[in-house]
């Protein structure tokens, strides 16, 4: 057998040996970039903000399925359980997320789009800037991002693998979510402070204009969203470590660039660069025929004659009017939750809104209500500012009369296909008018239902602050599906980690469900939802 | 020697190339082993006795020159021992002499010493006066079965011996009285007696003897050889085989005929791809399908992506191997184990499917028509109800009881499909140049509505000689074109099964045939279907039928040449070419107002175009030498070359202003996708293969070759070494043993590796483009990667009784695949999906045999039955145990790894289970172990816990073939048992049907008051809610056991002679033919041979297949 071996060896080095070498290149996928190619115009570090920038709200045409994934990601949880939307559809025969029966091919993938498509960018942008003092502007602005990616995800999960992420390992063990949302203000305080210094001294230089979607490489803008982003989640601590959200809320108002003051200042997610940005609730709205206004939505709108009505959504083809579903309906047959309900306002054109200027406003009328020193203004001023704002976003017109508007409250809501889901008690009281003698409980209330308003469509920031407040009162669900598992009057908490995590990461998210403090369902509240 | 100028760019000018360095290094061997051997090239016979027996001196001539004697046991009973003594006398006239005074005589034909009975001096010698009625001349032609006129056969009046002896053109004349009867025989086929009665002309078709002891099969590369020689086991079928009881996918016709396979038809219908596992699934990851090789070269591999999801399944369409027109094959021959197949290095250790095609026979023109017409309805459905009626409005049927049934029927909705293929062959030529010619054309629909597939086949061959016979050509070309449209396999998309089976039995389907309405703001009419596509992407099932396409065009050229050069009768050269270029476009066509995930308000139109182009050359030196008086060495070495390019472009999405215009200008251009996917492989090897045979009778087999991959680029290897080795004894000629029970025992054993390299790519860190900008890998970069390596042993026998009547092959084995190319998924907090590893070993164990009978059942009724069995074990060894992470000097195992499922079922790898082991959700339990009801609702819950139970596992236990024919004068009966024991299978359609309560257990579980769990009756409604509720249903409520017993064929054949029709045509055979006609024995409520995926997983599960199809058909042969 040896002989043979090397009689074949002997004859195949004569006839073969000099003729393989194009294998290296025959085993080159000739459809991807190699690491050579992306050393060419800076791709290796500017590519991957486009791959950050397009997976915190999915966008990402096929074969990411952007379109199904933000349905799953941000509509089929946020979306409706914060009342904005409703689903038209019955998944599974209705036994899914819109009623509390978890489906694992959809809560895990959020999960899946922060750690397998904005992380790794970000760790590969660590990786090219990692030692070299001259690139770590474009490491700032990798952070900022990977901030605002992670501090959504933790909003959903809980505790995540977060950072241990990139050290190589094949199982990563969880961090507590007090630890995560730290280190977020420090990584925000250091990525402000580079960038803060690398616009004083190069005034003008946009070195990412090409890679940058939301705000064509001005770094100036990211500081101000790294400040916004930062006031957002400081207040989200403000039930459980009320000390620290002041600290970082008023550092982040009075710092030199500050928030976002006006609409010019928002984070608009839009195609450019020669990227097609296609908005994907136009399409989970009108091609799959699967989402609908929301019933609290309703209710808020049509009760206030909100102007806005018209902007964010359209009239019912059955009746002309405005009519929300319920979330966590049964829906027996389709054809009754699409037609009798309206359709959002939007286009595939309609840019998608990381941040708002008004939220802005809301947050620092809430601080100022708290006492907090919020760059001036009053609760009150800080407020009415902000209602402003968001009527000249959704280019309303001006809000004074709404704002005086003291009568009109939510409205009764009834479903034009199920008279079983109508709700007349339990719905918010609250009018649009700022009384100063209103107690402070009732002032928060006003805040963060005006609040809820503006940030539409952003379902998960309002559904976060709807766990942290309690504001608006959100209608609960219809049918529970849950097994007992998610209370319906306290509505959803959480989604469970991904079973995915369950079969490779075992003993990692063993830590992660030891950090969470209850069981891995949606039942079990977050470290700062502590009112 | 100028490397560059070697490895140019150029494929074809580099093979030239190495054909002419392989030809000189050729060259310089022959010289080498003329010298070494020309000493022992002798034809002569040593021997001295006294009344030696022939059967003595027939041994002797055998060892001293390595000729092998075919003589029948009968002919040899009137012999007398002989004395002789002769020294170094050439064989032809020691034979002479022996045979002298003997009433046999012999023919030499290529190392082979026919012995016949001998030719007496004349009829005229019969005595005319005894026999009352005259002798007449009595003429007519021998064919064999195949309807080729015998050239030689002998013709023997029984009383008188008077012989002949047939011409070129099979044609007799003897004298003869009409009250006697002919004994006709030839070699390699049955004898038979005719009795005269009179007759003037007589046709005589003579049957092939399939006991024959020394019959040739074609092995690897094309090699032919001895079947008393082999070291392993391979299995031949007659083409007649896959052409008696026909399918437009040749392979589904091999069911149950040999043994150690397991063959699953892809549920996608007629054409559809054919699943071939043998002994076992052996890799993780690569792929587990046996290879299809035709005359001697590798097919492409041209399988398809496969459904292995709830979603996909629409759209699919046939393998590369279904496009063969069954009509074209000769035989085949099937090489279960690794060992035989070990030539082909790398792509050989999934066994096997070697197919042997036709043609042209020197000899008159033959023309063959077969018309084979067939009619398809489904085997196996659920079982439905019609008691209970739905709410106004609602689409489940939990309504009330209905005064009188519903008359909806959901099997109404499947049509009677047809399948109709006209196929002629035309062979003709002389002893110098012969040539086939065929073409075919395959007419057909699936049971679904407009599922049609049509295929023309055309192929000519030539064989031609030159110089003597020193020189063969064998030129051959075939063009292939097939059209299938919407061939549906499984899932949720576009598959009109699930609301067929779930529509409300309260409303009346015949409102919604008429499928589109019109629109008179769109004016045009669009879908009409109000229940919208309640969470499983449903529409309406007549408008997914008539407005969603799903076409695939495939264009296939196939050219191929052999040159052999006869350097002398014991060696000689071979030389062979062939290109294989396969274009396919798939073309998806979705109408406006098709639901709106598939389409925009106006449409979708997608177009992709895969092209596979393969060079395949070889070059073959093959000598066949007498080394000594009892020593022959059978050597083949050789050197191939394999070139694979492949090139996918897609492109498409919503259309955008024109409704039902398909074309790419009306394509929204913002939201289009387009995908390109291209890749070239190329694999060069060099091979050597030597049989030692020692007195005919003691045989050793070595190989090795030696694969070059394009793959292995920055593994840790550059090559591929692959050794087999195998030897064979037969015992009844060592021991001469000549015992008429115990015609013939051989024994045998082999060993050898195989192998495969990684998968293309992954070595080389590249970063895919999405959008126009590359985005990071999903998997981490795959470094010091080795090939996955194959070790098997097998060991067996052969064993015939009663003069070969009864035969017995036995042959068990064991194969160890390690060094798996292993790609676990890794937790999404790694940032990578998987990663790419060598770990993981899989070990097959098991046992195929074939027993068979052939021989007279009573007088005249012929009886050829054989029975095949198939077990194989598998068992994982390890999955990734202690792999050190280089980068943090991590030790991970991974003993578990799920690779795909619904939810409810999943299918799971662990360490010590096997590949194929299903894994199932439950309902919650109590700490008794009971089923856990809410005390106040009464009702069931999903298991909270998720945690699964293991429900079995996919792959059979055993199966069993029974095939029996019979034949009595021009009747032929056959007919096929195909056994499966053992396996699971998890139905969703039946939990989804339970949950919409359209089931026939829905209906009886409310006629009985409810569901009975734990002895107590349930309410049925919420029960069926959560048991068939969610994505897919409480999995454990619905593993079925997969044993099945159906008949699996079943012919009746009669063959009108030629005299019938007064020799104006040859022969016409009619047959009725079934397939899949029914089932003996079946509990689950889908068909279990059937998959929905021709890949290793997504086995044992049924989420809305489309059903097997039953066959009845009929056939018509006409013999020009």
């Amino acid at each position: 057998m040896n002989l043979l071996k090397k009689l074949l060896s002997g004859l195949g080095v004569v006839l073969i040996a000099g003729c393989t070498k194009n294998f290296q290149q025959y085993n080159t996928n000739p459809d991807n970039a190699t690491q050579q190619q992306l050393q060419y115009d800076n791709l290796g570090t500017g590519v991957f903000f486009s791959q950050m920038e397009q997976n915190i709200f999915p966008t990402a045409q096929e074969p990411a399925f952007g379109d199904e994934m933000y349905q799953v990601v941000q509509n089929l949880c946020g979306d409706v359980y914060s009342g904005y939307m409703g689903a038209s559809d019955n998944w599974f025969g209705g036994v899914n997320n819109t009623t509390y029966s978890m489906t694992p091919s959809w809560y895990g993938q959020a999960f899946g789009r922060a750690f397998l498509s904005v992380m790794p960018a970000w760790l590969s942008i660590k990786k090219q800037t990692r030692g070299n003092p001259a690139t770590q502007h474009i490491y700032a602005l990798a952070q900022i991002i990977k901030v605002e990616s992670i501090s959504r995800t933790t909003d959903m999960y809980g505790p995540l693998p977060y950072k241990q992420f990139g050290a190589g390992g094949l199982t990563t063990t969880y961090d507590p979510q007090d630890s995560i949302y730290y280190s977020f203000f420090a990584d925000l305080d250091s990525a402000i402070a580079t960038l803060s210094t690398y616009v004083q001294n190069n005034p003008g230089s946009m070195p990412l204009a090409s890679y940058d979607l939301i705000y064509a490489g001005d770094y100036t803008k990211w500081i101000k969203f790294a400040n916004s982003l930062k006031l957002r989640l400081a207040m989200r601590l403000v039930y459980v470590d009320p000390v620290n959200a002041q600290k970082y809320a008023e550092s982040a108002v009075n710092n030199a660039y500050g928030v976002f003051t006006s609409d010019a200042d928002d984070a608009l997610l839009q195609s450019a660069d020669g990227i097609n940005i296609h908005n994907p609730l136009q399409i989970i709205c009108f091609n799959f025929n699967d989402i609908r206004m929301g019933a609290t939505m309703e209710s808020l709108l049509t009760g206030y004659k909100d102007p806005r009505l018209s902007y964010m959504f359209n009239p019912a083809v059955r009746d002309g009017k405005y009519h929300g579903i319920r979330t966590g309906i049964s829906i027996p047959n389709i054809s009754m939750y699409t037609d009798p309900f309206s359709t959002l306002n939007v286009a595939t054109t309609t840019p998608i809104r990381w941040m708002s200027a008004a939220e802005m406003y809301f947050l620092r009328a809430e601080g100022a209500l708290r006492g907090w020193n919020m760059g001036g203004g009053t609760a009150q001023s800080l407020y009415e500012t902000g209602i402003q704002t968001s009527f000249t976003q959704w280019g309303a017109g001006s809000a004074a009369a709404y704002i005086l508007d003291s009568t009109d409250k939510a409205a009764v809501y009834v479903d034009p296909s199920n008279s079983a889901n109508n709700l007349s008690s339990g719905i918010s009281t609250i009018t649009v008018h700022w009384k100063t003698s209103d107690p402070m409980e009732t002032q928060l209330e006003r805040i963060i239902t005006q609040k809820w308003i503006a940030m539409y469509p952003d379902g998960q920031e309002a559904w976060s602050e709807f766990r942290r407040t309690g504001y608006p009162r959100v209608f609960p669900v219809v049918v529970n599906n849950s097994g007992g598992l998610i209370s319906t009057s306290a509505q959803i908490q959480r989604l469970p980690f991904p079973q995915s995590e369950y079969q490779s990461n075992a003993t990692g998210v063993a830590t992660g469900v030891a950090e969470l403090g209850g069981p891995d369902n949606g039942g079990t509240k977050l470290w700062w939802d502590k009112k | 020697m100028q490397k560059t100028a070697i490895c140019s760019d150029n494929v074809v000018q580099s093979f030239t190339k190495i054909l002419f360095v392989m030809k000189l290094t050729i060259a310089l061997l022959i010289v080498g082993l003329l010298n070494a051997n020309a000493r022992s090239f002798s034809q002569t016979v040593t021997f001295s006795g006294r009344n030696v027996s022939l059967d003595k001196l027939f041994s002797v001539i055998e060892t001293q020159t390595g000729y092998t004697i075919f003589a029948n046991k009968d002919l040899l009973h009137d012999v007398k021992p002989v004395t002789i003594s002769a020294k170094n006398m050439p064989i032809k006239d020691f034979l002479t002499t022996i045979l002298k005074d003997q009433p046999i005589d012999f023919v030499i034909e290529n190392r082979t010493i026919f012995i016949k009975e001998k030719t007496p001096p004349s009829p005229a010698f019969t005595t005319q006066a005894d026999l009352p009625p005259p002798p007449v001349t009595i003429t007519g032609i021998v064919t064999g079965t195949e309807g080729l006129p015998l050239q030689g056969a002998t013709i023997m009046v029984k009383s008188t011996h008077a012989t002949t002896v047939t011409d070129e053109k099979g044609h007799f004349s003897i004298l003869a009285a009409g009250n006697q009867t002919l004994i006709v025989s030839f070699v390699g086929y049955q004898s038979l007696e005719i009795p005269i009665r009179n007759r003037t002309t007589i046709d005589i078709v003579l049957q092939k003897a399939l006991a024959e002891l020394n019959q040739v099969v074609v092995t690897a590369l094309g090699i032919k050889r001895q079947t008393k020689a082999l070291t392993y086991n391979v299995q031949e079928v007659d083409g007649s085989e896959v052409n008696t009881v026909k399918d437009a996918n040749f392979v589904n016709s091999l069911t149950g005929k040999v043994a150690g396979v397991t063959i699953n038809n892809a549920a996608a219908g007629i054409g559809g791809s054919v699943r071939v596992v043998m002994r076992g699934t052996k890799s993780l990851t690569g792929n587990n399908n046996a290879l299809y090789v035709v005359d001697g070269i590798p097919l492409p591999n041209l399988t398809t992506s496969q459904a292995a999801d709830i979603f996909s399944g629409a759209g699919a369409t046939g393998d590369g191997v279904s496009n063969i027109n069954p009509d074209d094959i000769a035989s085949i021959s099937v090489l279960t184990g690794p060992a035989a197949a070990a030539l082909y290095g790398n792509q050989a250790a999934n066994g096997v499917v070697l197919v042997t095609t036709k043609k042209g026979i020197a000899g008159k023109l033959s023309l063959n028509v077969t018309d084979n017409t067939n009619f398809f309805s489904p085997l196996v459905l659920p079982q439905f109800q019609r008691e209970y009626g739905s709410v106004q409005g609602n689409f489940d049927s939990w309504g009330d009881k209905l005064k009188t049934p519903s008359n909806y029927d959901p099997e109404d909705f499947f049509n009677t499909g047809y399948n109709s293929t006209e196929a002629m062959n035309l062979s003709t030529g002389t002893d110098r140049n012969q040539t086939y010619l065929s073409a075919a054309r395959v007419d057909a629909a699936g049971i679904i509505p407009d599922n049609t597939l049509s295929r023309n086949n055309f192929s000519v061959r030539n064989t031609s000689s030159f110089l003597d016979n020193k020189v063969n050509l064998d030129l051959g070309a075939a063009y292939i074109n097939v059209t299938e449209q919407n061939m549906l396999s499984q899932g949720q998309y576009f598959n009109p099964l699930i609301p067929i089976y779930l529509f409300p039995r309260g409303d009346v389907i015949e409102k919604y045939k008429i499928y589109e309405r019109y629109d008179a703001t769109r004016n045009l009419k669009t879908q009409f279907w109000p229940y919208g596509d309640e969470g499983f992407q449903m529409q309406n099932p007549y408008w997914i039928i008539n407005r969603d396409f799903f076409i695939n065009h495939k264009d296939r050229y196939v050219v191929n040449a052999a040159a052999k050069y006869n350097i002398d009768s014991w060696i000689n050269v071979t030389a062979r070419v062939k290109l294989d270029d396969n274009t396919t476009i798939g073309e998806k066509k979705y109408y406006a107002s098709t639901s709106g995930l598939f389409a925009s308000p106006a449409g979708a139109y997608y177009r992709a175009t895969a092209g596979t182009k393969q060079l395949y050359a070889d070059v073959l030196l093959n000598i066949d030498k007498a080394l000594t008086h009892t020593l022959t060495l059978n050597a083949n070495i050789g050197s191939s070359f394999l070139d694979t390019k492949y090139d996918y472009q897609s492109y498409g999405g919503n259309l955008l202003s024109v409704p039902n215009l398909f074309s790419f200008t009306n394509v929204n251009q913002s939201l289009a996708t387009v995908a390109q996917d291209d890749y070239h492989d190329q694999a060069q090897a060099v091979f050597g293969s030597a049989e030692l045979s020692w007195r005919n009778a003691v045989f050793v087999d070595l190989t090795g070759r030696t694969d070059w991959s394009s793959a292995l680029v920055n593994t840790t290897a550059s090559s591929i070494f692959y050794p087999s080795a195998g030897a064979s004894v037969v015992l009844t000629d060592l021991l001469h043993i000549h015992s008429p029970a115990m015609s013939f025992l051989k024994v045998r054993g082999s060993y050898s590796e195989v192998g495969n390299p990684p998968q293309r790519f992954i070595t080389i860190e590249t970063y895919p483009i999405q959008g126009g900008f590359p985005v990071t890998s999903s998997y981490m970069p795959a470094t010091g990667l080795q090939p996955e390596r194959t070790k098997s042993t097998e060991a067996g026998f052969n064993a015939k009784f009663l003069r070969n009547r009864i035969s017995l092959d036995v042959t068990a084995y064991q194969s160890n695949t390690y060094n798996q190319l292993f790609n676990p998924n890794l937790a999404p907090s790694t940032g990578y999906t998987s990663f790419y590893i060598n770990a993981g070993q899989v070990t097959n164990r098991g046992i195929e045999a074939t027993l068979s009978y052939n021989g007279p059942l009573a007088r005249g009724l012929e009886w050829n039955s054989s029975a095949t069995f198939t077990l194989n074990r598998n068992k994982i060894i390890r999955l990734l145990s202690n792999y050190t992470d280089k980068s943090t000097g991590e030790t991970v195992s991974v003993d578990s790894l799920n690779v795909g499922g619904t939810g409810s079922y999943e299918m799971v790898l662990k360490k010590g289970g096997s590949i194929g082991d299903i894994y199932v959700t439950t309902l919650e339990t109590d700490e008794h172990g009971y089923i856990f009801v809410d005390a106040t609702s009464k009702t069931v819950l999903a298991d909270p816990n998720n945690t699964y139970i293991k429900a079995g596992n996919a792959a059979p236990r055993y199966n069993i073939g029974f095939r029996n024919s019979f034949s009595y004068k021009n009747f032929n009966l056959s007919f096929l048992v195909a056994a499966r024991i053992g396996g699971v299978g998890v139905s969703v359609t039946q939990a989804i049907m339970d949950r919409f309560g359209v089931s026939r257990a829905s209906a009886q579980a409310r006629d009985a008051g409810g569901v009975k769990v734990n002895g107590h009756l349930i309410p049925a409604q919420p029960y069926y809610q959560v048991a068939g509720g969610g994505v897919a249903g409480i999995g454990s409520m619905y593993v079925y056991s997969a044993t099945n017993v159906r008949l699996g064929e079943a012919s009746l054949g009669y063959e009108f002679p030629a005299r019938f029709f007064h020799h104006k045509i040859q022969g016409l055979t009619l047959a009725l033919t079934g397939r899949n006609l029914f089932m003996f024995y079946n509990k689950a409520p889908f068909d279990p041979e059937t998959t929905a995926s021709t890949d290793t997983y997504w086995q044992g599960i049924d989420y809305f297949m489309q059903p097997s199809l039953r066959s009845v058909g009929f056939s018509v042969k006409v013999q020009l």
